[in-house]
């Protein structure tokens, strides 16, 4: 076995704010100085925080960003002071028509005897009881009720939590971070030079600097560094530029013609900060060296485009826009008999998408056989049982911070 | 409310047919569903399939089997992986344990720093980090527990046992509530003319069964499935070209060994199955390189007991039906398709096609969304599964007969040269959401029949090279200390589920 390749060293991240301060952090985790320089470069005619430090902007994140603040150690006192950082158990999606829908970070009641809870909800809501679904999910309560509970006793359905933060104060937060350990901060984009052979860049302009670069990670809303003909109006990785997130490109600095109608990654709260997160995740797994094979290249491109189509399924859901493959047959499964279809790499769980359908109107014609076999009277007490616990419980529990 | 399945007929009484009965009798457990299962005894069952993945564990429990009582009536061992001789090329070994290997470090998993340990000259074998394979090796085996501590508590374990005495088992769980079982032949199936559906079965010369829900689980025949309903068959034996078998039972030599063992032959491989009572022995293998006369010849060769009986010859064809849920009949076991059994995954998939037919149980009109659904799920268990397989053969060095020649040089789905050279390019592996072996499986299998990864994921780089050292040498002392106090695998057994009938007595 042997390894002549040589491992990339220097990662520059284009970007502004957020999403730029987001990655460079995590990645200065990952790879720490000074084997591995990071520098982060704003974009064109902006400084990094040029859209972050007047307005007053709320980003949410979902429960997976606690891992973030694992690796980098930041604390949660940290976070309430600096990113005014309030855990949150779910999130208010907005629809087309304005109004919003709560997708809850936490399952519906509990399973049964290899029975779903939904589907002892859906038969007792057919013979006629009332009591809202949404009153058996401990995470919608919480968030409601404006409490907060770390973790779920047993008995009760599981419930996770993300935050809502400042954006402009979580990213001065992550920025300083990410300074700490290393990051270096070069000014506004120019343009980049590529290797003659291979069309990798090379090298990166900024405020009249040439920084020389391995790889090159593209945040950007508005530039789109690895826009590539093969992946024309893609997010992806290509060569040596890996891009998040889709934005209009400007085709310009790759000499690449203008590619039309490239739509932005749904606007669902967390899905922006998820997307940056796990495509570090995915990065970190495969990561590259200096000759970047295919096989890794499309490994990334395929677990990305699968991600981004889940997110698709979910924003066409919201907006009552059922299209596409894979979300007709969740539908047409659930109006059947109320089971979620787990396709791979899902990004939101059973419990959002049940949120979304019941918010659709869309409800299985029948529900799971096997809930036959409870008795009416004690399902039906079984339920208000539940409720009032579930009651007790969330008013027994502390404001959240 | 007319519309609810009130009778389901269950046709086989075989290992599939058992669990079927067993499990959904356990759901439907209110009087208003009848289950009834026919078999016939003239026809009996494989009698084959001893060997088990962990996921067992999970329908036993759902059963509300008491494990001990479990092992106890079927005669079982615990099985903590599969012991692979000759495989990569003679003379070689390696073992696929469940569970993992070493533990990750700063957020990267083990085997890559294994693979720079290797590079920087200080050679070790994946098995080295496996508590499973050293487990295994040393015959040792402890259930366990999650006071046990984070180490031990990395053992995984599945079973083997005797087939006959676990559908015995199972049909005394089903019987007890409420199974019926009719002793006969289905001569005859009768389908609606207007909806094709199976409306009964002519049992003998003179008996009608009516039902709403039919389950296949007749074995290869695919009584309903096939000769009734002729959903067709995906013929797979150009990538699994195995397609008989000859097996034997015989007399327990030696410690009860914790493991299956796998012997790669001239033209297909054997097993070794270790039970309480007996051992289990099969050669798998193909008949375009091998006939049956020689295949039993070289068999009987190679076995180390007394015959218990005379062996048995079975033929198959590796594959699977197209449609495993048509109509009202579903089938489940050999009738739904068979994969050869290197990994045993048979039973795995009964137990997947039980649970995924339970979660989408459907009422008497049998929706379209629900049958695709269900046939939608299962071929991609079988895929996933079939790609696993194909990794056996494909990644050899042996070119000692035409049958290696053969299984070397074919060419393989594109779904299984994208996981290979991800696998070979630097140990990487991404699993679908539900696919049932994963990196550890690929890597077992892949590094253990010569395989050489390019390369290891940079990021080790973080840790020094010492540090490494001393990281794998630590991982490596605890496994085998760990390994040091558990008991014999014989001793567990015989303090905890110990089987009443004396060894070598025949069920
Ligand atoms: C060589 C070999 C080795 C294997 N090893 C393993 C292993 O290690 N692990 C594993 O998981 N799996 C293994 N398997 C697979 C495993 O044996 C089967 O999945 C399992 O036994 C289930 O079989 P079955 O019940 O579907 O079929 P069978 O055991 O064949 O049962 C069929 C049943 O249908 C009945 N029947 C058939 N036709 C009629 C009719 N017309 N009327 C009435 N009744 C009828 C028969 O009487 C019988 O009861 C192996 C298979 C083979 C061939």
């Amino acid at each position: 076995m042997t390894t002549q390749n040589e491992p990339i060293r220097k990662i520059i991240v284009v970007g502004q704010g957020l999403r730029v301060w987001l990655v460079a952090s995590y990645l200065s985790a990952r790879f720490p100085a000074p084997r591995y320089t990071i520098k982060v470069i704003s974009e064109k005619n902006k400084s990094d925080m040029a859209e972050e430090i007047a307005g007053d902007d709320i980003v949410h994140t979902r429960p997976n960003i606690r891992r973030l603040h694992q690796l980098l150690q930041i604390t949660e006192r940290e976070l309430q002071m600096e990113a005014k950082a309030r855990p949150v158990f779910g999130v208010e999606a907005v629809k087309a028509d304005g109004a919003r829908v709560l997708l809850p970070y936490g399952g519906y009641g509990l399973d049964q005897a290899g029975a779903e809870f939904f589907q002892y909800w859906r038969r007792a809501d057919i013979e006629g009881m009332a009591l809202p679904l949404k009153r058996f999910n401990l995470a919608i309560r919480l968030h409601e009720e404006g409490k907060f509970i770390n973790k779920a006793p047993a008995g009760f359905p599981p419930v996770d939590y993300g935050y809502q933060f400042s954006r402009p104060g979580y990213s001065g937060l992550l920025k300083r971070y990410a300074i700490n350990n290393g990051v270096e901060y070069l000014g506004a984009f120019e343009s980049v030079n590529t290797r003659q052979d291979n069309l990798l860049v090379s090298q990166v302009l900024a405020e009249g600097n040439i920084f020389d670069c391995d790889m090159v990670i593209d945040v950007t809303t508005t530039l789109n560094i690895a826009e590539g003909s093969n992946r024309s109006g893609q997010t992806g990785w290509v060569g040596n530029c890996l891009s998040i997130g889709r934005g209009p490109c400007i085709p310009e600095v790759l000499g690449i013609p203008e590619v039309p109608d490239i739509l932005g990654v749904p606007d669902i709260p967390g899905v922006e900060v998820y997307m940056l997160q796990s495509a570090m995740d995915r990065f970190v797994a495969l990561l590259p060296d200096m000759n970047f094979h295919a096989c890794e290249i499309n490994e990334y491109n395929r677990l990305a485009d699968a991600e981004l189509a889940r997110i698709e399924d979910m924003a066409d859901l919201l907006a009552s826009n059922i299209k596409g493959k894979a979300l007709q047959r969740k539908v047409d499964v659930f109006q059947a008999r109320g089971r979620i279809v787990s396709e791979d790499y899902e990004v939101f769980s059973k419990a959002e998408w049940l949120a979304a359908f019941m918010d659709a109107g869309i409800l299985p014609e029948y529900y799971d056989r096997l809930v036959d076999r409870a008795d009416t009277t004690e399902l039906q007490a079984w339920l208000k049982q539940f409720d009032s616990a579930l009651c007790r419980f969330v008013e027994n529990s502390s404001v959240s911070g | 409310m007319s519309e609810l399945i009130e009778n389901i007929i269950i046709v086989g009484g075989g290992s599939a047919g058992w669990m079927t009965a067993a499990a959904l009798s356990k759901l439907t457990g209110k009087a208003d569903v009848s289950i009834t299962l026919i078999e016939s005894e003239d026809i009996g069952t494989v009698g084959v399939g001893e060997a088990t993945i962990p996921h067992i564990a999970q329908f036993n429990q759902f059963l509300g089997i008491d494990e001990d009582q479990f092992v106890r009536e079927t005669q079982a061992t615990f099985k903590l992986g599969i012991d692979f001789i000759d495989w990569g090329q003679k003379g070689e070994k390696y073992f696929h344990p469940f569970g993992t290997h070493g533990f990750d470090l700063e957020g990267i998993s083990f085997h890559h720093y294994w693979a720079k340990l290797n590079e920087l000259g200080e050679k070790s074998r994946l098995d080295d980090y496996s508590l499973n394979a050293l487990a295994a090796h040393a015959g040792k085996f402890i259930r366990p527990k999650p006071e046990h501590g984070s180490v031990l508590n990395k053992l995984a374990y599945a079973f083997h046992f005797d087939a006959v005495l676990y559908a015995r088992f199972l049909r005394k769980y089903a019987e007890a509530r409420g199974v019926k079982r009719i002793e006969g032949l289905v001569q005859d199936v009768k389908l609606n003319a207007e909806t094709g559906f199976i409306e009964e079965l002519h049992v003998n010369e003179d008996r009608k069964l009516a039902g709403d829900l039919f389950i296949d689980c007749s074995g290869f025949r695919g009584v309903l499935i096939e000769q009734a309903l002729k959903a067709g068959y995906d013929d797979w034996s150009h990538y699994l070209p195995v397609d008989r078998a000859v097996a034997v039972t015989t007399e327990r030599m030696g410690p009860l060994m914790p493991y299956t063992q796998s012997t790669a032959r001239e033209a297909g491989w054997q097993w070794k199955i270790p039970l309480q009572h007996r051992t289990g022995n099969g050669y798998v293998y193909s008949s375009k390189f091998i006939d049956s006369e020689q295949a039993e010849t070289d068999f009987r060769s190679a076995l180390d007991g007394k015959l218990l009986k005379e062996p048995k010859h079975l033929r198959f064809v590796t594959g699977r039906r197209r449609k495993f849920w048509d109509k009202n009949c579903v089938a489940i076991g050999l009738s739904a398709g068979f994969m050869e059994p290197l990994e045993s995954t048979s039973l795995h998939l009964i137990q997947t096609g039980i649970s995924k037919l339970i979660a989408l149980f459907p009422d008497k009109t049998m929706p379209k969304v629900e049958r695709d659904e269900y046939n939608r799920l299962l071929s991609d268990d079988y895929l996933h599964i079939r790609d696993f397989l194909i990794l056996h053969y494909k990644v050899t060095r042996r070119n000692d007969t035409a049958f290696w020649d053969y299984v070397r040089e074919m060419d393989v789905p594109d779904s299984f040269v994208r996981k290979l050279e991800l696998l070979n390019s630097r140990g990487r592996f991404f699993k679908y959401d539900a696919e049932l072996f994963d990196l550890v499986s690929w890597l077992a299998v892949a590094v253990g029949q010569g395989a050489e990864l390019g390369g290891y994921n940079p990021m080790v780089e973080g840790l020094s090279d010492a540090n490494i050292q001393k990281s794998l040498l630590n991982m490596r002392n605890l496994l085998s200390k760990t390994v040091a106090v558990m008991p014999e695998h014989q001793a567990f057994i015989d303090k905890f589920c110990r089987a009443d009938i004396a060894p070598h007595q025949e069920a």
